[in-house]
């Protein structure tokens, strides 16, 4: 604090102005007790200049009132003594800080000093007397009520004594001055006294006032240059006050929030945070922070915002309509949508694992299985030469020969699903006729469709133009959904292919009367390796790679596909190829499958077909 | 599928192989891939064990119920029914809790033999097999045909 005391002297110092100078010297003699209240400050500033004043001049005149005057009667001694004494009281001010008793020592000198000038120019009669008014009065200026009683008391009791003088006649109490004379100066002299008293206060209230004034300034221009929201509320947890930031936040003005306005506008589950929040600071010693949704806005405007509010108890609160916490609340929209972006990213990575995982099991599954019988056959043949027969011998054979084949397949299916994911599948489009390859392929699955009991149909329109695409990919579109479509329909049932022609576009579309797949399962078709069914016990044979493959393909010719199956009813894929692929931007692997849990008669046009991404 | 010549009559468990007749040991092979199966079927059939053959996992209980088999050879990765729940039932049934049964599956990455033996298998084999190592696992659960 002395440290504190004396930087500010040494800067008022170097600023070279004399009067900063007085008030730096000023400010360094005034009480540590009241450094921190302003307006005791002034008070206790305003006593030490005006006592150290009147006190330095009563002591400069002495000298020259001596020469005059000779030696000094014993009452002139004790006027100079009560001349001098304003002096001690300014200084027992600036030691202790006690400003009653630096009045009282003041208001008892100028008492004394009255009584003696009074008492030696006629008593209660004298001009001198009038003096007496200006004890209480300037002990009342002074601000301090205790002050003010004990010189009203001071007064009172000179008064008394000029009586008791008079009546005694210890005084000579002889008339000095000619009252003509005597009266106009002493009045004069105590206006004028009064008057300045009356300036001086003046004054300290307009700087107290220019003070009070620059520092609601000073808190306002801070208010307002913070984008956070900050609000006073009482001990129920009202808003007593609300900063400017309220129109940015919320878009509201901060009357608006006053009283129950701002927890009106706390989203409804939050509420209780909230509120517990302000509870919480108002009890506690320590900042209480919540985050919560507000309603920003009015009307069809209103938006959702989600802030943070850290609320503070208000120490030495005056009363109980003070406020009792001030709460700083803080936009954290962007902090939230980032935390909601990376919980997103987590998930889709975590779930990119699993797919990844799953995908290695199911391959090494795929490749598993033929294997087995290639090498466990060819073991055979290469060990047991002597208990397997010539006819066996040929079978083993073609099983190995078989099993080749469909690891070939599966490795040839999975280089197409890597080429298509990373964009390296090459379309190379030419000109077809989609109706010939259409029924090509419908009689390349006929054998295999026979042998499960399945018959294949066609129903192809009439005039179906050339295509612009990819012949190698269209059949292998082809190919894959028949393949599907026989391998999940029961022995008895019927596939359907049919082709016709949609603006510009050709739809193909493959219908079973199979087992249809669960709609829980409908949006996961298309993934790689997806197979309706549990992954230990699968109903049927393949890599469940099939539709992925197609899926990539149609994506790669800017088609679209769509999957409705209904359970027990069949599936049906369609596809619909743009009759020249070239236009537009290929749209790669992921196209989004669109889906339905019912087999509509009707297809395509049909309403209620959900889009899946 | 062809049953003739696999359903062999057999004492009962508790007095198997003291019968005076030598009898055929028996093994159930639930799997479904026909390629596969015909490779585990020729080989026991070679060393002289008996075979009983189905695809489906609800079958593989009224086989093993019906013809108390000594040994069943179980695919995981089944049609409707996985192995592991056929062997949990398996093993849940007091009758036939006593069967060996030795999973052999194409699900080999890591964790999978941990959750088969879990599963209450005796055994796990992994596709591709080892002629020698199979031959071996069912020689240590029924002994030489």
């Amino acid at each position: 604090m002395r440290g504190a005391r004396r930087s500010r002297c040494d800067q008022t110092l170097q600023s070279g102005n004399w009067v900063s100078v007085f008030e730096g010297r000023l400010a360094g003699l005034v009480h540590e007790s009241v450094q921190d209240d302003a307006v005791e400050r002034t008070r206790h500033e305003r006593f030490i200049a005006s006592r150290m004043g009147t006190g330095l001049i009563a002591l400069g005149l002495l000298p020259l009132y001596l020469v005059l005057r000779g030696v000094p009667s014993p009452v002139e001694c004790l006027v100079i003594l009560c001349l001098a004494a304003p002096l001690f009281g300014a200084a027992i001010l600036s030691r202790s800080g006690r400003l009653d008793i630096a009045h009282a020592i003041s208001s008892a000198s100028l008492a004394v000093l009255v009584v003696c000038i009074a008492g030696s120019s006629g008593g209660l009669t004298s001009p001198a007397s009038i003096w007496l008014l200006a004890i209480p009065l300037e002990a009342a200026l002074s601000g301090s009520r205790r002050a003010a009683l004990a010189a009203t008391i001071v007064a009172v009791a000179a008064a008394l004594a000029l009586v008791a003088l008079e009546l005694t006649g210890v005084f000579p109490l002889r008339q000095a001055w000619p009252a003509a004379i005597a009266t106009p100066v002493f009045a004069i002299a105590a206006i004028a006294h009064a008057a300045a008293v009356a300036l001086v206060r003046t004054r300290g209230e307009d700087e107290q006032r220019l003070r009070i004034r620059a520092r609601d300034a000073q808190d306002r221009s801070l208010l307002q240059a913070i984008d956070d929201l900050i609000t006073w509320h009482d001990r129920t947890g009202a808003v007593v006050k609300a900063s400017p930031a309220s129109q940015k936040l919320l878009g509201v003005g901060p009357g608006s929030l006053q009283g129950r306005g701002l927890f009106a506008r706390v989203h409804v589950s939050d509420r209780p945070a909230y509120l517990k929040a302000i509870s919480d600071a108002a009890s506690g010693d320590r900042a209480v922070a919540a985050q919560f949704r507000l309603h920003a806005g009015v009307g069809d405007e209103s938006r959702v915002v989600w802030v943070e509010m850290r609320a503070h108890r208000v120490v030495d609160a005056a009363d109980a309509d003070a406020p009792a916490v001030v709460a700083v609340t803080r936009d954290i929209c962007e902090r939230k949508s980032r935390e909601e972006d990376l919980d997103l990213a987590r998930a889709r990575a975590e779930r990119a694992d699993e797919l990844k995982a799953s995908f290695l099991a199911t391959v090494s599954h795929e490749l598993r299985t033929p294997l087995n019988a290639i090498i466990g056959f060819s073991e055979i043949l290469a060990t047991e030469t002597g208990t397997v027969d010539e006819a066996r011998r040929r079978d083993y054979a073609r099983i190995i020969h078989e099993s080749g084949h469909h690891l070939l397949a599966v490795v040839n299916t999975l280089l197409d699903m890597s080429k298509i994911e990373t964009g390296n599948f090459d379309v190379v489009p030419e000109p077809f006729d989609m109706a010939a390859l259409v029924g090509g392929c419908c009689d390349l699955m006929r054998l295999k469709a026979e042998q499960g009991g399945v018959t294949i149909a066609r129903e192809i329109a009439a005039e179906i133009p050339e295509i612009v695409a990819d012949r190698r990919a269209c059949k292998q579109i082809l190919i894959n959904l028949l393949s599907n479509a026989v391998k999940f329909t029961p022995s008895g049932g019927c596939v359907t292919a049919t082709l016709r022609r949609e603006r510009d576009q050709l739809v193909i579309a493959v219908t079973d009367t199979g087992v249809g797949v669960p709609e829980t399962d409908l949006p996961k078709l298309g993934n790689p390796f997806f197979q309706a069914n549990s992954s230990y016990s699968r109903a049927h044979e393949g890599t469940g790679l099939g539709l992925s493959v197609v899926r990539g393909l149609v994506g790669l010719h800017q088609g679209t596909m769509t999957i409705e199956s209904q359970m027990g009813e069949g599936t049906r894929v369609t596809v619909s190829l743009p009759l020249d692929c070239r236009a537009g931007v290929p749209r790669g692997a992921a196209i989004p499958v669109q889906t339905s849990a019912r087999l509509h008669v009707l297809q395509a046009r049909d309403k209620g077909v959900k889009k899946i991404a | 599928m062809d049953w003739d010549g696999v359903r062999v009559k057999y004492p009962r468990k508790g007095s198997r192989g003291n019968g005076t007749v030598a009898m055929k040991k028996t093994v159930l092979i639930v799997e479904d891939n026909e390629l596969n199966m015909k490779l585990f079927n020729d080989l026991l059939e070679a060393h002289g064990y008996a075979t009983l053959k189905t695809a489906n996992g609800i079958e593989a209980i009224e086989l093993a119920r019906e013809h108390r088999p000594d040994l069943i050879l179980m695919d995981i990765q089944l049609p409707e029914v996985s192995g592991l729940e056929v062997t949990k039932w398996l093993k849940e049934d007091d009758e036939l809790r006593a069967i060996p049964v030795v999973a052999v599956t194409a699900f080999a990455m890591k964790g999978d033999e941990e959750r088969i033996r879990e599963g209450g298998c005796e055994a796990y084999l992994s596709k591709p097999i080892s002629v020698a190592k199979f031959l071996e696992t069912v020689r240590t659960y029924v002994g030489a045909a």
